[in-house]
């Protein structure tokens, strides 16, 4: 398998087989704009990622490599966030900074299925939990006065919570 | 103290928290408005393009709703529905609320409206308001003596006319209690609705498509594609001339028969009438014969898609007429897609797989399997309980199975509730499946109904071309069993072909730790969303 180099935004170089870089849209994009094939020397710089994040991100990439494509089916399967394999669950048992770096990488990369899984994780913790409780874990600080906490209150009144 | 953005949420730009949104229910979005100005400007911006809202007045209401027959059920095919299954609570829909609506969503395309207290002159202003709006539906329910029901059909008479106004709403649905109304709606909207899905509501079709309304309009063509009457009548009491003139859009029919005469001097006319079908639903409350039938399906060349339904304790006969003529081989190749809920025994199954050879999606509700075993072998269930609590699939028992699919199985665990017993059926379920690999083409199954066992779901196995399997209603399938069923049979495929098991709620919330699946098995949980959270840990 042909290999390439990747470097992070803080200068470490990885080396990875060609199949796993392919797997983010945006690497995919620039090797073939580039007709790059194999290991010319060069490094491909990723900016926006650092190296633990896109250590991990190989990680993640290497294990999925040969993924089949999501089954297409006319359910409305995109709101599921329960199908999480147990793989995926035990990668993301990170703290809080790291899951959203390697959110923000995934979306900066565009690999679909760690977007996915990431942001279904995410969903997860917001699930069953008060607002309260929701800016409490995220450390969200409540910029509504509470006035205009009483007038979205009173927008969703029709609606029954629980 | 200085709160830092460095490790929180809010670092995440709108395009990811938008995804992240994206996994919650409408209910929940409700809430997370509260979080702060920016949430609410996404949740905002978000459901400008909501297509879909749902309004029920309780979660019990859904569930029942969810039971066969009933309008909701019927609608599950329809892709407004499936574009999404959350929804919100609502039991008020008064002036003010129909403007929140409005205001907050106003792009819908779909909204369904089940049971919640309206007045008509507010929900006609959200209707119209609604510029997009292309489906609804109300479902109107209670005790038909009632002085509300009366009430609500009342108000509900004064949407129907006023649906002329809603210039791009093509589909309709409307369930009532009972057979109170008739003929509700204004001839603009019969001649422009798509889909008509009534329950309980009288259409004279005669009166609407009558020659002189038909010839006024040559530029606009009957547009009626697919057509509910679940009332006790027929699309047969429509004139020879009103079926000529529909046949040529109306090409989904799905019909309740509840007079077994009407049924035998009036099916075989509409088969003959209506020749452009693509689907028929029929639903029965008496028994039918398979010849019968054969005769009528083998009038529509383009059927696709066949549904039959029936009521508890009538069946599907062959009476001994249907002998191994010719004419009964002829098979419908144009079927693509079954279902069969009625009673039925062993030997009808084994020849449906010569009459339908073509099947790709078979429905079958294995409940009602009139098993034939039930002399031979007397009960003795309460012996077996105890020896069985942990009991193994029966492949295991005949074959010696590598180490690693045993640890498969005691690793997929988690419905020990379950009490297991020895029933009779398992034999004819086996065969049933056995009879089911005749059908190579086979890529979607769909098993209902309670008595179901999941023993015989192991010749499964041997079907090429399965790709998906679903399960609803079995409280007794195991869900162990079915599991490494599913995962053996993931596992025999090359990785890129995909095989989803489909799970309804109660089904799927018993899943409480899986080993590790193999990447083409997927496992979807195909009941609306009911409860806020879903508790479904991972080890």
């Amino acid at each position: 398998m042909p290999n390439i180099k990747l470097q992070s935004s803080d200068g470490e170089i990885f080396e990875v087989d060609v199949e796993v870089a392919r797997m983010s849209n945006t690497l995919r994009t620039m090797l073939d704009d580039l007709g790059i094939e194999e290991d010319d020397g060069e490094p491909i710089p990723v900016q926006n990622v650092n190296s633990a994040i896109l250590r991990k991100v190989i990680q993640w990439a290497t294990y999925h490599k040969n993924d089949p494509p999501t089954p297409e089916d006319d359910d409305a399967r995109e709101k599921r966030t329960d199908d999480i394999s147990s793989w995926d669950a035990d990668f993301l048992k990170v703290d809080q900074g790291t899951l959203f770096e390697i959110i923000l990488a995934a979306n900066y990369l565009d690999i679909k299925g760690l977007l996915d899984v990431t942001c279904k994780t995410v969903a997860n913790m917001i699930r069953g939990k008060t607002p309260e409780e929701i800016r409490k874990t995220f450390n969200i600080k409540n910029d509504f006065t509470p006035q205009e906490e009483e007038q979205i209150r009173r927008e969703n009144e029709w609606c029954e919570e629980k | 103290m200085i709160i830092t953005n460095e490790h929180t949420i809010d670092k995440l730009n709108d395009d990811c928290l938008q995804k992240i949104f994206d996994y919650l229910p409408i209910s929940k979005l409700i809430e997370l408005e509260l979080i702060s100005p920016r949430w609410k400007r996404i949740i905002d911006y978000r459901n400008k393009r909501q297509i879909s809202l749902k309004l029920f007045r309780s979660r019990t209401e859904i569930a029942e709703y969810e039971q066969n027959g009933h309008i909701y059920y019927q609608l599950k095919s329809c892709p407004y529905f499936q574009q999404t299954n959350d929804f919100i609570q609502t039991t008020h829909l008064n002036y003010l609320s129909c403007q929140l609506i409005l205001t907050k969503y106003p792009n819908l395309k779909m909204l369904l409206i089940s049971g919640c207290q309206w007045e008509p002159k507010d929900l006609i202003m959200l209707l119209i308001e609604l510029k997009h709006l292309e489906c609804l539906t109300l479902i109107i329910c209670g005790s038909p003596s009632s002085d509300d029901y009366i009430l609500s059909v009342v108000k509900t008479i004064k949407i129907c006319k006023s649906l002329d106004f809603l210039s791009k709403l093509k589909h309709f649905a409307i369930s009532l209690a009972d057979n109170t109304i008739s003929n509700p709606f204004n001839i603009g909207f019969m001649l422009r609705v798509y889909e008509l899905h009534l329950y309980n509501v009288n259409v004279d079709y005669n009166l609407y498509y009558y020659d002189k309304i038909l010839d006024g309009c040559k530029n606009r063509q009957l547009q009626l594609k697919h057509l509910t009457i679940n009332n006790g009548k027929s699309v047969s009491d429509m004139n020879v001339k009103v079926c000529k003139k529909l046949s040529s859009s109306l090409k989904q029919i799905t019909i309740k028969y509840e007079n077994e005469n009407l049924f035998h001097s009036q099916f075989h006319l509409l088969c003959n009438r209506f020749n452009l079908l693509n689907l028929l639903d029929i639903h029965l409350k008496f028994s039918v014969e398979l010849k019968f039938l054969h005769l009528s399906l083998s009038k529509l060349p383009a059927l696709k898609e066949f549904r039959l339904r029936s009521d508890e304790n009538n069946s599907i006969s062959n009476d001994g007429q249907f002998q191994d003529t010719d004419e009964f081989l002829r098979s419908l190749d144009s079927i693509e897609s079954l279902c069969f809920d009625v009673d039925f025994e062993l030997s009808i199954f084994t020849i449906l797989p010569q009459i339908f050879p073509l099947v790709k999606h078979l429905t079958i509700n294995i409940s009602r399997l009139c098993c034939t075993y039930n002399a031979q072998q007397p009960a003795h269930a309460n012996d077996d309980r105890n020896q069985n609590q942990n009991p193994e699939p029966p492949q295991q028992q005949q074959q010696q199975q590598e180490e690693q699919q045993q640890e498969l199985n005691r690793k997929i665990s988690g419905d020990d509730d379950i009490e297991y017993e020895i029933d009779n059926c398992i034999q004819c379920t086996k065969q049933m499946t056995v009879i089911m690999n005749q059908w190579s083409l086979l890529e979607k199954l769909s098993i209902i109904g309670n008595r179901c066992k999941d023993e015989g779901l192991i010749e499964l196995k041997s079907m090429p071309k399965l790709q998906s399997l679903s399960v609803a209603n079995c409280a007794e399938i195991q869900l162990r069993s079915l599991l490494s069923v599913c995962y053996e049979i993931a596992k025999n495929r090359p990785s890129s072909v995909s095989f989803t098991l489909k799970l309804n709620e109660k089904t799927f919330k018993k899943i409480i730790k899986l080993p590790l699946k193999p990447a083409n098995l997927f496992i979807f949980n195909v009941s609306p969303i009911l409860e806020p959270e879903l508790e479904y840990s991972m080890s």
